[in-house]
This record gives C-alpha cells, sequence and structure tokens, in this order.
C-alpha cells in the first residue's frame, strides 16, 4: 500500500461523531445568541476599552469554551494602529483635527461617525476615536490604503476598525492567546528619516527621542523601543507608540536581535526573558508588535512568518 | 432573537455536514489532540458565520475554510505550547491493521509542521501544489520543496523506523 493510502487511511477514522457535532452546534447558537445581546447592549457603547474587550472575552468563555479554553487566560486584543502620512500633535485638543490632507467629503464621513461615540473617556480608546464598519470603509474616508493583516483577522473572534483623528487608523483584533500591539505607520516619503511616534504624555517625538534606550537598534523610520513594556493589557494602545512606565525602575535587560520571516527582516527585541516587541517593514509601512506575554525567538519567529505569509 | 439563534445553528449544521469532518483533519494534522481540533472546527465555523463571507464556487468556499482553520491551529499551537498529542487515538488504530497506520501516524507527528500541512492538503484533500501554495500564502516553489522534503521524509523515517517502501 502506498504512503498516500496509508495516510488517508489514517485521516479517515478522524469524523465528526454525533455528540461533537451536538456540542459544537449548541455552543455555536449560544454564542450567537450572547452576540445578539450584546448588540443590542452596546448600541449607546460603540467604543470599548482593552479591559472591556477582556470583560467581553471572559463572559464568552463561560458559554463557548472553545475560543479561550485552550489559552487559559482571557481573550485578548491585538491592536493594529496603522498611522497615515499625517502626524498630530496630541498637546492641542484631542480630536481637533491638525491635519489637512482630508478631502471634506471625509472629514464629513469622519464627523458623522463621530456622533455614534459614547461619551465616556478611556486612557486608551480615545474619545477622538471613531469606529467604522470596515477597513474598506475607513480607507474610503481618508483616502489612504488601509489594510487588515489576514491572518490576524482569521484568527481574531472580532475586528474593530477605528479612526484617530480622522487619519490615524486603528484596527482591533480580539485575538486569543495573547495581548499584542501591532502598530503600522506610513512612510512619510521624505521625512522617513524621522518618523514620528507619540509618546505618552501626548506629545510628538521622534522616534529616535523616544526610544533613547535603544537607537542603536533604529533603522530609519522605525521607532524601536527596546525597553520592556508592562504586559497589562491595558497598556494596548500607549506601549506600542511609545516608551512606558515600565523601564522606569531599569531592572530589566533589553535584547535586541534580527529574524528573517520571508525576505523581510524583522527586529525584535525584549529582556532576557523572552521577546515581546517587533519591528518591520514592508511597502512603505514601517509595523511595531507588541506582546504582553514574552515569547521566545523561535515562536516569535513562528508568530512573524504567519503575519508575513499573506 | 430566537429566530437568528436558530439560523445561526442551522448554518452551522449545515457547514458541519458539508465540511466538518475536513475541517476537523485539518487541524488534527496540526494538532494531533481531538479535543483541540474539535475547537478549531467550531471556532473555524464561528468565524465563518461572523465574516459571512462571499465565494465564488464550493472550492473558494472549501478553502477560506481551510485557511482559516490552519491559522487557528497555528495560533494555538504559538500561543499555548501545547503539543500534547494522542496516542493515535486507540479508537483511530482500533481495527485489524492498526499497527500499520499506528506507525504511519507516528512518522506523520515527527514532520516539521511546514512540511506536515503540506503533506495533509496534498494527499487527503488532493490539492494540487498551486492550489496549497495559495491557501497557505507561500511560493508554489516552496510548497513544491516542503512536499518533496515532506515525502521524503516521511519515507526515510518508516523505512527506517519500520522497513517500509
Amino acid at each position: 500500500m502506498t504512503l498516500s493510502n496509508k495516510y488517508n487511511e489514517v485521516m479517515d477514522k478522524i469524523e465528526v461523531t454525533e455528540e461533537m457535532r451536538s456540542r459544537i452546534l449548541q455552543n455555536i447558537a449560544n454564542e450567537f445568541s450572547e452576540d445578539n445581546t450584546t448588540d443590542e447592549d452596546t448600541l449607546e457603547n460603540k467604543v470599548e476599552t482593552p479591559i472591556e474587550f477582556s470583560k467581553r472575552a471572559e463572559n464568552r468563555k463561560k458559554s463557548v469554551y472553545s475560543f479561550t479554553r485552550y489559552i487559559g487566560v482571557a481573550a485578548a486584543a491585538v491592536v493594529l494602529f496603522i498611522g497615515a502620512a499625517a502626524v498630530f500633535d496630541k498637546s492641542e485638543t484631542i480630536g481637533k483635527q491638525t491635519g489637512s490632507s482630508l478631502s471634506e467629503k471625509a472629514q464629513e464621513l469622519t464627523h458623522e461617525a463621530a456622533a455614534d461615540l459614547h461619551n465616556k473617556e478611556s486612557e486608551f480608546i480615545k474619545n477622538s476615536w471613531v469606529k467604522y464598519e470596515s477597513v474598506e470603509k475607513m480607507a474610503e474616508a481618508t483616502g489612504t490604503d488601509f489594510t487588515e493583516i489576514e491572518y490576524l483577522s482569521s484568527v481574531s473572534s472580532e475586528v474593530d476598525y477605528y479612526l484617530d483623528n480622522g487619519t490615524d487608523a486603528t484596527i482591533v483584533y480580539d485575538v486569543s492567546g495573547n495581548a499584542i500591539t501591532i502598530t503600522q505607520k506610513k512612510s512619510v516619503g521624505e521625512d522617513a528619516g524621522t518618523a514620528e511616534t507619540q509618546a505618552p504624555d501626548g506629545n510628538v517625538a521622534e522616534s529616535e527621542a523616544v526610544s533613547g534606550t535603544a537607537k542603536e537598534t533604529s533603522k530609519p523610520n522605525i521607532a524601536i523601543e527596546a525597553a520592556p513594556q508592562t504586559s497589562e493589557p491595558q497598556s494596548i494602545a500607549g506601549s506600542a507608540q511609545a516608551e512606558s512606565d515600565s523601564k522606569k525602575d531599569g531592572s530589566d535587560r533589553a535584547v535586541v536581535d534580527t529574524i528573517t520571516a520571508g525576505n523581510v527582516e524583522i527586529k525584535v527585541s525584549g529582556t532576557e526573558d523572552g521577546y515581546n516587541r517587533a519591528f518591520w517593514t514592508v511597502d512603505g509601512i514601517d509595523y511595531s508588535l507588541d506582546s504582553a506575554e514574552k515569547i521566545n525567538l523561535d515562536e516569535m519567529t513562528e508568530l512573524m512568518n504567519n503575519i508575513l505569509a499573506f | 432573537m430566537g429566530t437568528e439563534k436558530v439560523s445561526a445553528a442551522d448554518r452551522a449544521a449545515v457547514l458541519m455536514d458539508k465540511y466538518g469532518n475536513m475541517i476537523l483533519r485539518v487541524a488534527y494534522s496540526y494538532l494531533h489532540n481531538m479535543e483541540d481540533a474539535e475547537d478549531i472546527l467550531q471556532d473555524t465555523l464561528i468565524q465563518f458565520l461572523r465574516n459571512d463571507p462571499t465565494f465564488a464556487n464550493d472550492s473558494h468556499e472549501k478553502a477560506w475554510l481551510i485557511t482559516v482553520a490552519s491559522n487557528l491551529s497555528k495560533n494555538k499551537i504559538l500561543y499555548l505550547k501545547r503539543r500534547q498529542t494522542d496516542e493515535l487515538s486507540e479508537e483511530l488504530v482500533s481495527e485489524a491493521g492498526k499497527e500499520d497506520l499506528a506507525y504511519v501516524w507516528e512518522a506523520v507527528k515527527q514532520l516539521p509542521e511546514k512540511y506536515r500541512e503540506v503533506v495533509h492538503l496534498f494527499y487527503q484533500e488532493g490539492y494540487a501544489t498551486k492550489e496549497i501554495a495559495e491557501i497557505l500564502g507561500r511560493n508554489e516553489s516552496t510548497v513544491r520543496s516542503d512536499l518533496k522534503r515532506g515525502r521524503d521524509k516521511l519515507r526515510a523515517i518508516l523505512k527506517e523506523a519500520y522497513d517500509f517502501e
């Protein structure tokens, strides 16, 4: 008998049993029943904080074992920031648009969508964020070619799209297994060597200034922060953009390395007990990834291979 | 709400009957654990219902489901580091000739993941290398190379351990 016949003979024995079928269908029915309830409940509250994401995930965990059963922790959020060409000074009034690249139509769309925002202020999901139905609509509103990371979308239970100040796009992937922040910053052409990022205090700073502890690892347009980040999910928004307070004690020693996935060179950093950050550039977009859970180099490489496979 | 609840379950049931075994096998080929594979099957169906994708034809739909099931499986492996595998579940080899199946499966489990997924899609799902490349988001040449190495490695393991031809 051939190898392929043998392989198929093994695989053919793996079947969905009636018991398994019933179990799954019941879980799915419960899941979508909860979703409907949640939709109704959140009409007035369309933007959730990372903490709320976790709570929602915990609730789902109670009824549907699958998405979170195997991870042992609450489902986490992957936040994908897409920085558009325009950069804003956050020291000015939040929500005040300072860029000039949007068309009038885009501004109208932005303001219209802004009306849907809830009033509650959040440290991380800012009240200047406008939620969109899809990445396409967000791209249309800004005239920027925003896209999702297909791999992350396919492993997320939910994906949300936000636009900050009308130009900075943020895509939130609600995935299980870790809390990861991915930041995309569109290269600004001639300013490529001085990509700006936003500090926690709201000030815009050049990458070298923000990531002063890792200057030697920086390449143009990539704001590498070799210092460790807080592992709390609440750090999602802030930690991706600038140095966090976790470096203050200076107890952890930064480790920086380089890996390759496909043809893409990726700078990874973390501390001696694991990596939690990665930085790479594809098609003129600078990406940075921030993982709440520290992972080893092999796992980081595998994650990057998955992300860049699409 | 009740209607929608039934609707989601009904749609899931249709998908389950049509693709359930296929998705379960894809997941099992990664995870080697029936409980985990069942999780992936459920999550894949949920992803389908949530995203409500549209397809030009059934083969496109099938490819989408394989891609999602593969990604979910990889994600699970990556974050959980739970590569606990069944000892080729007894129920899978309880019939006559189980030694044959057991040693084949043991050999498959020794393959690196990138070879295993290609071997599975080639053998079990009957995809051509070009189609596998599209599903996995790799170059076709890479898939061909992985398939050849996977098969060679499989044969080598089997031949060495079991004098398999």
